[in-house]
């Protein structure tokens, strides 16, 4: 339902500032990387090491995405749509593993299955901790699915199998591809889980060649060679999505979409899911727990990790309202008005979520040094790069959302007397305000979750939950990794727990 | 009377695709005059530009060209554009496009709140109006297809506003339902004193429901008039051809006469630009006469019966194929010989005169 004409300048000039300040890193990574001249860059750029790294790096990513696409669709679907026994329970519990950090999952596996290091276990570990990003888009497309589609289809002689196959499928495209793209760049950007698994992918190498060394060539040229892949994905998203529109073409307002009664496949059905949630919550539940009991037991103190709570949920709160906040003129414009413009600035905004934290804040300390000195491990520094590496989150929520409120609402509100401020306030944000909350608390888990990115730019008299849990488990201290663990889990869990119930936005 | 909605020279292009390069003119230049309380439809195949119109008259577009007076004030001229909000002109969207956040009262309260007056005995009023009292706590998506029409009527109609604009209102409905509704919305746009501007491709829509019709073509308005005139009296062959069923039949003309296969028949000639010689005769079905006739030289071919009247195909003797409708039962059937003859006066146009 995108417009003909031109976007107001009070959307675009926002938009293009958060896009242009979304790059900022990426551009100045690029500056870093070709600092030695450019023969210095392609020396590292041409080793065959590298290459090797990057075969390495995609085949986890296509193996993880492929994974999560079937994992995330299904549980959608029988989450949804289906008459499951403790329906709501399940869709709570399908979507918690967002909270839980592949630190700390890594964590888990690692010390309960060592033979499971390497790529089986990064597979493993990523799959199912990144699944919720196509399980989320898709589940609430499902709900808003128009049940008419699937009933004509059912008239025109498929099976309820070729249905789901040829128009909820079909209709589910632009979440599922949404998602699936959030889970290949949340591959790429992972630290934890391949640090942990000891798998060589593009975080860990950069990782070890800035710890190695005062040369911060390499590091920044692989920065850069991860943007170009990410670029590339997202163009072939783009591509994907082509010139499909999936507004609703009838008359009137969708009726709410009817569940499935599975008879005989509930049980099943109910296995899977259960058997999914063994994996992503009861091993580091059970592990934590095991920590948590013998720490206690053996008289240790929470008062670290009370502080550590405080500093994470301040900073994670600062991040997603900034975020969101400027994830709003990006989305609109993209979601309302296709030009060339509002394509390159919604890819742009893309970009940083595709740098590991670890480069993104790399890129920033190199920045702040040189030129921002008084910036340096202060609070802006840190809320900035949430900013730029979860703008993603925020745009596709909002975007997804803001499908919901066409533009010829606007026409008709503006033709009833409302200008466009109170056109926003009455139409355009109580029709994306679930979308909103939804990008902001997904915002919110993520910083929470983030340890690269804080671990370099906090300020030194901050103490966040991931840095606590990182830094006590570098030093072996399990049992004092436990509590801060714990808190993190069910931290993150309660946003994830309270949209979930509300079934809104999410 | 007043006039509530005056269009003087309007244009509009949009530009194609990067790719194809240039621009497409949808309007060239339109007028139209709309008195207050008046029932206008907009009638004109699609892409005839109608829907542009709507819109630069709501205030959505902006015009290259001409003006466009609402209710005595200027909101569109070069250098001018009244924003939609400021206008008071009503619109109902092909969609409906009804807020689904929204409940019925509060979709129909939604302009009386923008302008700061938030009365309820006003929605309760527009609800008696669209026949939905009651149903003012329901969701849009918890009523009917002609309810949801009728709601996004009153939510136009509610802050009375000059002018309401229609983008084909009925074009969503199937038929039995369009017939009430149209007769609905007629009543409702009667009850209130509105003025309405309704947009449709759908020439019976049009002749039925307002009390005058404008005929647009290729982003022209080409002619205006009662449905009657329009009707009995086309501009132009293209107008004669689309509003209405016409048989399309060579004549030649002479003082106020035409000679045709049926027969000589009076011209009619309300512009007194009477025509001599080579003509095309515009014949409407109802105004041909069918006999049946053993000696008769036209062969009924097809029949199409729909209860109140019927269709008949005649085939005459030199080929020409010609329509003809004819009362219940009064009909012959197909394969019967008959006879034709025209009722006048018809109107005609000198050959190749237009389109």
């Amino acid at each position: 339902m995108a417009r003909r004409g031109r976007a107001p300048l009070g959307l675009t000039v926002p938009a293009v500032l958060v896009a242009a300040a979304a790059l900022l890193p990426v551009v100045y990574l690029g500056v870093r990387a070709t600092d030695r001249g450019l023969g210095a860059a392609l020396d590292v750029l041409l080793r065959a090491r590298t290459g090797a790294l990057l075969a390495r790096s995609v085949g986890l990513a296509v193996a993880v995405t492929a994974s999560a696409a079937v994992v995330g669709v299904l549980l959608a679907w029988l989450t949804t749509r289906c008459r499951l026994p403790g329906a709501a329970a399940w869709r709570v519990a399908a979507a918690l593993p967002l909270a839980i950090p592949t630190y700390v999952a890594g964590f888990a596996y690692i010390s309960r299955f060592p033979g499971l290091a390497g790529f089986t276990g990064a597979w493993l570990v990523l799959t199912l901790y990144s699944y919720p990003y196509v399980l989320l888009p898709v589940a609430a497309a499902l709900r808003g699915l128009d049940p008419a589609l699937e009933e004509v289809s059912r008239s025109l002689g498929h099976g309820p199998w070729r249905t789901f196959r040829s128009v909820t499928l079909r209709q589910l495209r632009p979440s599922l591809a949404a998602g699936s793209l959030l889970v290949a760049l949340y591959v790429f950007s992972d630290f934890g889980a391949v640090s942990l698994m000891r798998f060589d992918a593009f975080t860990r190498v950069i990782y070890q060649s800035y710890q190695a060394s005062f040369d911060r060539t390499p590091a920044a040229v692989l920065g850069c060679l991860l943007v170009v892949v990410t670029v590339a994905i997202v163009v072939a998203e783009g591509r994907s999505r082509g010139a499909a529109r999936y507004a609703r073409t009838g008359q009137g307002a969708a009726r709410r979409a009817t569940t499935v009664d599975l008879g005989r496949w509930r049980w099943p059905a109910l296995a899977v899911t259960a058997g999914l949630s063994a994996l992503t919550l009861g091993v580091p539940g059970l592990t934590i727990v095991t920590w948590l009991s013998r720490g206690l037991s053996q008289g240790g103190s929470l008062a670290d990790t009370g502080r550590a709570a405080l500093g994470s949920v301040t900073v994670a709160t600062l991040g997603a309202v900034v975020t969101v906040a400027a994830a709003v003129p990006v989305a609109l414009l993209a979601a309302r008005h296709r030009s060339p413009l509002a394509g390159a600035v919604e890819r742009a905004s893309y970009a940083g979520h595709a740098l590991p934290g670890l480069v993104i804040a790399l890129s920033l300390v190199f920045f702040a040094t040189r030129y921002a000195d008084p910036l340096y491990q202060r609070l802006p520094l840190l809320v900035f790069a949430y900013f730029v590496l979860f703008l993603p989150l925020a745009v596709g929520a909002v975007h997804a959302s803001a499908v919901q409120a066409p533009p010829v609402l606007d026409d008709v509100a503006r033709s009833l007397g409302s200008g466009p401020w109170r056109v926003l306030r009455t139409v355009t944000a109580p029709l994306t305000a679930p979308g909103v909350a939804a990008g902001a608390a997904l915002v919110f888990l993520t910083c929470i979750k983030e340890l690269p990115a804080t671990l370099l730019l906090r300020p030194t008299s901050l103490q966040t939950l991931s840095v606590l849990v990182w830094e006590e488990t570098g030093a072996g201290e399990y049992a004092a990794a436990a509590p801060p663990a714990a808190l993190l889990v069910l931290v993150a869990a309660v946003p994830t727990w309270l949209l979930t119930r509300r079934g809104g936005g999410l | 009377m007043t006039t509530a909605v005056r269009v003087e020279g309007l244009r509009k292009s949009f530009r194609r695709s990067r790719r194809d390069g240039g621009d497409v003119e949808v309007l060239r230049g339109v007028d139209l005059e709309v008195d207050g309380g008046a029932l206008v439809a907009v009638l004109g195949p699609s892409g005839c530009g109608k829907t542009t119109l709507l819109r630069l008259v709501a205030g959505f577009e902006r015009a290259d060209a001409g003006r466009v007076e609402v209710g005595g004030a200027i909101v569109e001229a070069p250098g001018v554009h009244v924003a939609p909000e400021r206008r008071r002109v009503g619109v109902v969207p092909q969609e409906q496009a009804l807020f689904p956040h929204l409940s019925v009262a509060a979709n129909v309260g939604y302009g009386l709140r923008a302008a700061g007056r938030a009365d309820e005995r006003r929605v309760a009023q527009m609800l008696e109006l669209a026949g939905l009292t009651g149903l003012g706590g329901r969701m849009p998506h918890e009523i009917s297809g002609g309810q949801q029409q009728r709601v996004a009527l009153a939510r136009a109609l509610a802050p009375a506003p000059s002018v309401v604009l229609l983008d084909e209102p009925f074009g969503g409905l199937d038929a039995a339902l369009r017939l009430s509704i149209r007769s609905q919305v007629r009543e409702m746009l009667r009850a209130s004193g509105a003025t309405a501007v309704l947009v449709t491709h759908d020439q019976e829509e049009a002749l039925s429901v307002a009390d005058r019709v404008a005929v647009m073509r290729d982003g022209e308005v080409v002619q205006v008039g009662s449905p009657a005139e329009v009707y009995a009296a086309p501009a132009d062959l293209g107008v004669a051809t689309f509003v209405g069923e016409a048989n399309l039949v060579p004549g030649t003309a002479r003082d106020g006469v035409v000679d045709t296969v049926l027969g000589r028949i009076p011209v009619a000639d309300p512009g007194g630009t009477s025509y001599a010689g080579v003509v095309t005769v515009v014949v409407r079905p109802e105004q041909v006469r069918v006999a049946p006739s053993a000696r008769g030289t036209a062969t009924v071919e097809d029949r199409l019966y729909f209860g109140h009247d019927a269709m008949l195909r005649v085939r005459l003797r030199d080929g020409t194929a010609v329509l003809a409708r004819v009362a219940r039962g009064g009909g012959a059937e197909p394969g019967a010989r008959v006879r034709l003859s025209c009722d006048g006066p018809v109107v005609c146009f000198p050959v190749a005169s237009d389109r």
